[in-house]
């Protein structure tokens, strides 16, 4: 029961991560109907920008990390924020009125294209974070042998804020109200009186920019990471906005909660019944959670309309 | 134009069976002559590039020195044909299925999994398989009894006559039972997929491929797949499908079973094309709704072009393996790669062309091939006659104006006044100039002063990034892809010269 537990917290932290990165994918599928191929590239961006900032500029700020990864954050969260907003303006705004299939590839260059620089930048090799960041904060002890490490309790404090944050401001603010407006319907949003090129800017800055916080966040909290982390993690976390249905904010939550919670547990118990190799079957999991969920509710857990484009 | 002269010189035959079958031999000349003129030059390859290369083909060294670029050249087949069964799902039926690469590893594993296992005979196996698979659609579908036992039947025969009950099997019953396999593969998937509707259907493809993808990497199944070594066959082949470079021809020979299949697949494919099933197809792609309206069964048709594509697909996925150089086949065959290529080379060849993949995959693969083994300096000449960084100020500067049209058109037509199209290309080319030479002064004022003159660039860390960038550039330039531009020019031109005849008809 207690390993249970403590597996059910490293899951919820993974998964947190998930929910975050699959934000940034049901959000843009939400107002373009589009596969952003380059959001889980982008990820890695912010992880690569995290360990580009963290070992260089902000390597002398050993005693304060805290206020380094503060403001590691901020960099990455702009950097990755404006890089998105370039991405949509050169690859996919022009492409808007074209087929339905043109922008995802369209995305898939542009994935391409950011990890090959991302290549040149770490020359291929698995980098790793200082050590030791935040490592003096306090563990918290649950019961017996449950314990969460402060790190764990920090990532999932920032993704729930993140999420919560974020559902809130689609919910309650203006812009967000615009945002559903355009995910609804381009031209009557237009009509109204939105400015839908600046809602979908803005849409293409909020999903990067935390996915790339998330990055950061997945750099401290692994270490290490090379230059492939966006493809693999990315389409994972596409997956769990899929399974949640696509479009659907808290869709994506409950996916990446599911997915995260489904990997620890096949790492955890998958040797008891007999998945020797368990780390590919954590990677087979996703998929196979992706297959039983779609024929039992073809458009996801939380999905009610059913995509026209692809 | 020769063609306006044939057909009216056999017009003018009197006797109408003999101008009949003028006609038909006209047609099957005149529509195929490319093609045919494409295939012999392919036939003739590894010659050409011996004599290119300076060495001889004789009966005694019948490879000469083109080994290398035999074996390029049908990689590049083999995955010209995986773009093709690619473009007839994607470009003709309008399925965007990303789980493609499923079969063509379907296709190295299955027939190498059979023929390593020399040990066993696999009748009792493959009869589950089929009961299993049949099982499976008699409880995901509606399909009527009589179809479910036909279906039964009809696997059944076909294992008992392609399986033995000895152990050990031949690479042919191997490569059979593969596409049989594939077969059911299709059937399955394609039953339950084809409900799914847009991204869901796709997700749903790339989830099953990627699950495969893993599973054969796994240590769990090491002694089946090998695991990430790949699942090796060495001298598993049939001399006469060995490619090995031994110098007794049989490589050569392979290289011409490679065109052969190739040309096969292309004829077949454009068969279907022209059938009824074909017409029915892009109908499906146009607009499901309306064509099931019209009575048409939809999704019979959508699945019987999957299991037409899945079949090509496998089978290129077993030449693709008999080429492997380190004969082994390996779990990349199931990744994304082998579905992502393919789209990529039908996209830029062309959506819904039949030659557009071909052109796109020979070009990507050969080019890349081509461009690796060179290596590049400041003070490479791009095609012997203009260095490279020149080459790319001026490209830099096409592309600027390309990019800015919008913003100087209103320059460019006050520039060229009002004398028609001629005049206006005319001001954007001296823009071009323009800009292209104030690029190579300031970069002339630079470039010896920078360190880089003998700065290596290894086309391998760059390719990606050029390809990524080529995909950008295509779908906004190109959005019909090579192929597809270059079929709608002349098709405009065509109606337009139809226009003006029209009009000049009309004015007396």
């Amino acid at each position: 029961m207690e390993t249970f537990l403590q597996q059910l917290i490293n899951g919820l932290t993974i998964g947190g991560f998930y929910a975050v990165v699959a934000l940034g994918y049901t959000m843009v599928y939400g107002v373009l109907k589009l596969i952003n191929f380059a959001h889980g590239d982008m990820f890695m961006w912010g992880t690569l920008t995290g360990w580009a900032l963290l070992t260089t500029v902000f390597a002398s700020f050993t005693d304060m990390d805290v206020i380094a990864i503060l403001a590691a954050s901020v960099v990455v969260l702009a950097f990755i924020g404006v890089m998105g907003m370039t991405i949509e303006r050169v690859a996919y705004r022009p492409l808007r009125s074209a087929g339905r299939l043109s922008p995802i590839i369209s995305a898939l260059g542009a994935a391409f294209a950011l990890q090959a620089v991302a290549r040149n930048v770490s020359d291929a090799r698995w980098r790793t974070y200082p050590e030791g960041l935040l490592a003096e904060l306090p563990n918290v002890q649950l019961t017996g042998r449950v314990s969460l490490s402060g790190l764990q309790v920090l990532m999932l404090v920032t993704c729930a804020a993140v999420m919560i944050g974020l559902y809130l401001f689609v919910q309650r603010t203006r812009v967000g109200t615009a945002m559903r407006a355009v995910s609804l319907d381009h031209d009557v949003s237009r009509l109204m009186g939105i400015n839908v090129n600046r809602i979908i800017s803005l849409v293409f800055f909020i999903g990067p920019a935390l996915g790339g916080l998330a990055g950061l966040l997945i750099g401290i909290y692994y270490g290490s990471f090379n230059f492939t982390l966006g493809w693999v993690f990315g389409l994972k976390a596409f997956i769990a906005a899929i399974l949640g249905g696509i479009g659907n904010i808290p869709g994506a939550v409950i996916g990446g909660f599911i997915l995260g919670i489904s990997e620890t547990m096949v790492v955890a118990y998958g040797p008891d019944i007999g998945l020797a190799d368990a780390s590919a079957w954590k990677d087979a999991i996703a998929y196979v959670l992706l297959i039983t969920i779609l024929i039992a509710r073809p458009t996801g857990i939380l999905g009610e309309t059913v995509a026209e484009k692809v | 134009m020769i063609e306006r002269t044939v057909y009216r010189t056999i017009d003018r035959i009197g006797d109408p069976a003999l101008r009949r079958a003028a006609e038909s031999l006209a047609r099957l000349v005149l529509e195929n002559w490319f093609y045919a003129l494409v295939v012999l030059v392919l036939w003739q390859f590894p010659a050409i590039v011996a004599d290119l290369s300076g060495s001889e083909v004789t009966p005694r060294r019948p490879t000469g020195e083109s080994a290398f670029w035999q074996s390029e050249m049908a990689r590049a087949l083999v995955l010209a044909c995986l773009a093709m069964s690619y473009n007839l799902l994607f470009g003709y039926n309008g399925i965007i299925s990303f789980g493609h690469a499923l079969f063509f590893g379907a296709g190295g594993y299955i027939t190498f999994i059979l023929l390593a296992r020399v040990d066993q005979s696999y009748q009792q196996e493959a009869l589950i398989a089929v009961l299993a698979v049949v099982l499976a659609l008699a409880i995901l579908t509606r399909i009527t009894a009589r179809r479910l036992v036909t279906l039964a039947l009809g696997g059944v025969l076909l294992v008992l006559l392609l399986v033995p009950n000895t152990p050990g099997m031949t690479f042919y019953q191997a490569a059979a039972l593969a596409v049989l396999g594939s077969i059911g593969l299709s059937l399955i998937s394609g039953v339950v997929t084809l409900r799914l509707r847009g991204i869901y259907f796709t997700m749903f493809t790339l989830a099953l491929a990627e699950m495969f993808f893993v599973l054969a990497k796994s240590g769990t199944f090491r002694n089946v797949t090998g695991a990430e070594d790949g699942l090796g066959f060495g001298d598993l082949l049939p001399a006469a499908l060995n490619p090995t470079p031994t110098g007794d021809g049989s490589r050569l020979q392979m290289y011409r079973v490679t065109i052969v299949f190739f040309v096969i697949v292309f004829l077949a494919i454009r068969r279907y094309l022209n059938s009824p099933v074909g017409r029915v197809i892009v109908a499906i792609r146009e607009n499901e709704e309306r064509a099931r309206t019209i009575g048409y069964n939809t999704f019979f048709y959508k699945l019987l072009t999957m299991i037409f594509a899945g079949v090509i697909a496998t089978l290129s996925g077993v030449l693709f393996v008999i080429w492997a150089t380190d004969k082994r086949v390996h779990p990349e065959m199931l990744s994304l790669k082998f579905t992502v290529d393919p789209l990529l080379h039908t996209l830029i060849g062309g959506v819904g062309t039949l030659t557009g993949p071909v052109v796109a995959a020979l070009g990507l693969i050969l080019g890349e091939t081509y461009l690796r083994n060179e290596t590049f300096t400041l003070e490479t000449e791009v095609l012997g006659l203009v260095p490279l960084w020149q080459f790319a100020v001026g490209l830099i500067a096409a592309l600027l104006i390309l990019f800015l049209r919008r913003t100087l058109r209103p320059a460019i037509h006050r520039l060229a006044g009002d004398g028609g199209r001629w005049s206006v290309l005319g001001a954007y080319l001296a823009l071009w100039i323009v800009v292209s030479a104030a690029g190579l002064v300031a970069g002339g004022q630079v470039v010896p002063d920078l360190d880089l003159q003998d700065e290596v660039f290894d086309v391998s860390d760059l390719w990606d990034l050029f390809l990524g960038i080529v995909f950008v550039i295509v779908v906004m330039l190109l959005p019909h892809g090579i192929v597809g531009t270059w079929n709608r020019f002349w098709i405009t031109r065509r109606i337009r010269r139809m226009e003006r005849a029209l009009q000049r008809e009309k004015a007396p």
